[in-house]
């Protein structure tokens, strides 16, 4: 398996799938895109040669990812893919027939647990659909039967009267085929099941862990009800009927709402069947625990990185007089690049000899890359600013005196510590972890004194003052990257991250086979 | 210069009055033995004491009302001001009566920012969609400092409002450009650039440093028009406005006085010309172009005529 393998290949579905001691599952990520949650996944793989993997990852199409932007560790045994919007309308038997009458009243009592925190009838809608012993529906029934457009129409006349019957029976299905698509996919037999996110994937690890009473994990780098509420607010597809332009709403509209609760649903199902739940930082797991994880299952597991890698880059290359800063990360809107841009012209302004590169991706968000240059043009900034693309990253570091992250959203960076582990300073928003990846954790952390400086977001005045303080301040500079250095070793080296991974993964594999 | 003469009046009228009261005292006393003691005192205290009081609290009294009179008149330029940096050069509603403006804005803008002072998440992302669908210089002030206080879940629905305002700028920006590239000849299209640098920096969508880098470019497109038509009242009166807010005053000063020569009833270079000779502090020419603008007879906000009033 290698880097540009055709996905078809990898896809296989059948039943000789070979167990593995853990079924890694992601949605949208591992191997298919590069970033912090594809890293991550790929090193805990890689880091483990002696343990037996497989790979369920979630799409939207089959036609969206086609390349491996990884190579699989040899430790990967299988590859599956389940698309999520390419339906297929499953006919398989149904040998619980006689129970229809009750599977549509459950239908109806699960539905009603949207609204609430409790998700117990989860399980009569797996035995209904998913139980190969007791189905007594098919996709094709539920999608095309009497009775379910009956079950519609009741649910619409008692709740939604004001909103129009055609929106809501389109919101109703679209959302309920991706759930019938991962409810009929194929999962591989595993030891324990590693969920990288709740959403579709968490689901998976839910069936999983019902159908086989194997133990689940999750690992939540960012949190995906928060990060979907975004992604529906911003919608343009669902239907919102909002008449007055100048009053601010309480609600963002009843479509949008209702998707707002289906993903809400699907974490607290993940987190109630979860046996861990595991985030990087403490801000994440306050937000967990708000959405409904039990406090006693949660932990903090910080992201790290490959010292080996990164500390004999340590060594800096001399570039002329001419000082480097550089935007690593992938140019899309929630990095908030042009912030970043906003933010070059103003260091030009105050400081000669200074460069800028936008190190990662320009291929995720054509239209918002054509923007950014657009900025950088209209800024006169395109002898100072270049975008480079997807580079090895390893080659850059230690070129640069400063590097930036603009994000408006951010779990833990990897490139924060990459740059703390090669001696890079950063200049960072103040999102997710951030504020304690540069000023410390604790107060032994603390202690260690800072590697970079936060600044708010969407401030390029607070950029572009902290780019000058460091790039000007030799002191500065060289006490951030000491302070760097210490912490990087101290609190963020994979070693401990494998580590602790492990102890997880055998303490959940002995329950598992006692 | 009158106050000074009133106050010298007062003080010599004050002293020889209390002087010749302690004189007469003094003298009509004297020959009382019992109590002549206390009146040679009374005729000290009133002849000398009351003088050198009554004087020092004359001075404080004149100090103080000078200074009142002074805030007063910063107040009443700071809110003159505001008047201008809200209406641009080429929106000056001077029909409309200046309070009806601030009520309605007031009407239509605080239950936004009440509401993104709300608990609720939703409503507060609710105002800041009414605030980008509204999109005016306050508007768009109100966002930023949102960026303060509102919840991450907000500030990013913020920032996204804010980058679709200010590519809304430099789309248009760029668009003319590639025109003026395809069309060197057409000197029209170089105001319009003006103007569009001039309406992104004045937006308040970016800092205060980007700001003037915008409006150095405007300066410069309107400088360039000028070259051709220096008598084009419209594109002086901005090109005026622009050099105030890079506060090149000097030359501000002097496309304005070319604009009233050509039409000195023009109000809103009248008013930028108080605003500039105030900040400089030249309050003679403040009252000077004030009088000016008095005298022209042409009509203006109620809250402007106020203003006037206190300086002419």
């Amino acid at each position: 398996m290698g880097i540009g393998r055709k996905k078809d290949s990898a896809s296989p579905a059948s039943k000789n799938i070979p167990e593995a001691d853990i079924c890694l599952i992601n949605e949208g990520t591992y191997p298919y895109v590069t970033g912090g949650v594809s890293s991550w996944i790929h090193s805990i793989i890689s880091a483990m040669p002696d343990i037996t993997f497989s790979i369920l990852h979630i799409s939207p199409s089959n036609k969206t990812e086609v390349e491996f932007r990884y190579e699989l560790p040899e430790n990967v045994v299988s590859m599956i893919n389940v698309s999520l919007h390419d339906s297929i309308l499953h006919k398989n038997d149904t040998p619980g027939k006689k129970n229809k009458k009750q599977a549509y009243k459950d239908i109806i009592d699960f539905h009603k647990e949207l609204d609430g925190k409790n998700v117990s009838h989860f399980r009569d809608i797996y035995k209904h659909f998913c139980s190969s012993d007791e189905r007594s529906l098919n996709t094709k029934e539920i999608t095309e039967s009497r009775d379910i457009w009956e079950i519609i129409l009741k649910m619409y006349q008692e709740k939604e009267r004001m909103n129009s019957f055609i929106d809501y029976f389109w919101t109703w299905r679209f959302i309920h085929l991706p759930l019938f698509q991962v409810l009929n996919s194929e999962i591989p037999k595993a030891k324990i099941y590693h969920t990288v996110s709740t959403g579709y994937a968490g689901l998976v690890g839910v069936i999983a862990k019902i159908k086989y009473g194997a133990p689940l994990l999750l690992t939540e780098h960012g949190i995906y009800t928060k990060e979907r509420a975004i992604e529906i607010r911003r919608s343009e597809w669902i239907y919102v009927d909002l008449p007055i332009k100048y009053r601010p709403q309480r609600s963002q509209g009843l479509f949008k709402e209702i998707w707002e609760k289906f993903f809400l649903f699907l974490s607290r199902l993940v987190y109630e069947h979860a046996d861990e739940i595991i985030t990087l930082y403490s801000g994440n797991q306050n937000l967990q625990i708000s959405h409904g994880a039990d406090k006693n299952k949660c932990s903090i597991i910080p992201n790290a990185i490959n010292t080996k890698v990164f500390n004999p880059l340590r060594e800096k290359i001399a570039c002329n007089d001419i000082k480097k800063v550089g935007f690593v990360g992938r140019v899309v809107p929630i990095k908030d690049v042009k912030t970043f841009i906003k933010a070059c012209k103003l260091v030009v302004s105050q400081v000669e000899n200074v460069e800028f590169w936008v190190l990662g991706p320009i291929d995720e968000d054509k239209e918002y890359v054509d923007e950014c240059r657009r900025l950088s043009e209209l800024l006169e900034l395109n002898r100072k600013l270049k975008f480079l693309g997807r580079v090895d990253v390893r080659q850059y570091y230690p070129k640069l005196d400063v590097s930036v992250l603009t994000s408006i959203s951010e779990g833990q960076p990897l490139t924060i510590l990459e740059g703390m582990a090669v001696g890079v300073p950063s200049v960072s928003t103040n999102v997710g972890a951030c504020e304690e990846l540069l000023y410390g954790r604790t107060n032994e952390d603390k202690a260690l004194g800072s590697s970079g400086i936060i600044t708010n977001i969407g401030k390029p005045n607070e950029t572009a003052d902290a780019i000058i303080k460091i790039i000007t301040d030799k002191d500065l500079h060289d006490q951030m990257v000491r302070s760097g250095y210490k912490r990087v070793d101290k609190y963020y080296r994979e070693e401990i991250l494998i580590k602790k991974y492990k102890n997880l993964y055998k303490q959940y594999a002995l329950k598992s086979t006692s | 210069m009158a106050d000074q003469y009133f106050i010298l009046f007062f003080v010599i009228f004050h002293s020889s009055l209390s002087i010749l009261t302690g004189y007469w005292l003094f003298h009509r006393f004297r020959d009382d033995k019992k109590r002549a003691g206390v009146w040679k005192w009374m005729a000290i205290i009133i002849s000398f004491f009351i003088p050198v009081y009554g004087l020092i609290g004359i001075v404080s009294l004149f100090v103080i009302l000078k200074r009142k009179s002074g805030i007063s008149n910063a107040m009443t330029h700071l809110r003159f001001n505001e008047h201008l940096q809200k209406n641009s050069i080429n929106q000056t509603e001077v029909e409309e009566s200046d309070n009806s403006l601030n009520w309605k804005e007031v009407k239509e803008i605080q239950p936004i920012i009440d509401t993104l002072l709300d608990m609720d998440v939703e409503l507060q992302k609710g105002a800041i969609d009414s605030l980008t669908a509204k999109h005016d210089p306050e508007s768009i002030k109100i966002l930023l400092d949102s960026l303060e206080y509102t919840v991450p879940e907000v500030r990013y629905f913020t920032v996204e409002a804010l980058s679709k305002i200010s590519k809304h700028y430099s789309d248009r920006i760029l668009h003319i450009q590639q025109k003026i590239a395809g069309n060197p000849e057409m000197k029209s299209i170089v105001v319009k650039l003006a103007d569009c640098y001039y309406e992104y920096a004045i937006s308040n969508v970016e800092d205060k440093a980007l700001s003037k880098y915008y409006l150095e470019q405007a300066a410069a497109q309107y400088s360039i028009t000028l070259k051709d038509d220096n008598s084009n009242i419209n594109v002086l009166t901005k090109y005026g406005d622009t050099l105030k807010r890079l506060e090149r005053y000097r030359e501000a000063i002097e496309i304005f006085r070319n604009v009233i020569e050509h039409d000195n009833k023009n109000i809103s270079v009248l008013l930028n010309l108080i605003d500039v000779y105030f900040t400089l502090g030249n309050m003679d020419e403040v009252k000077k172009v004030a009088r000016q603008l008095k005298e022209s007879s042409v009509q203006v906000p109620e809250f402007i005529n106020k203003a006037i009033s206190v300086w002419v």
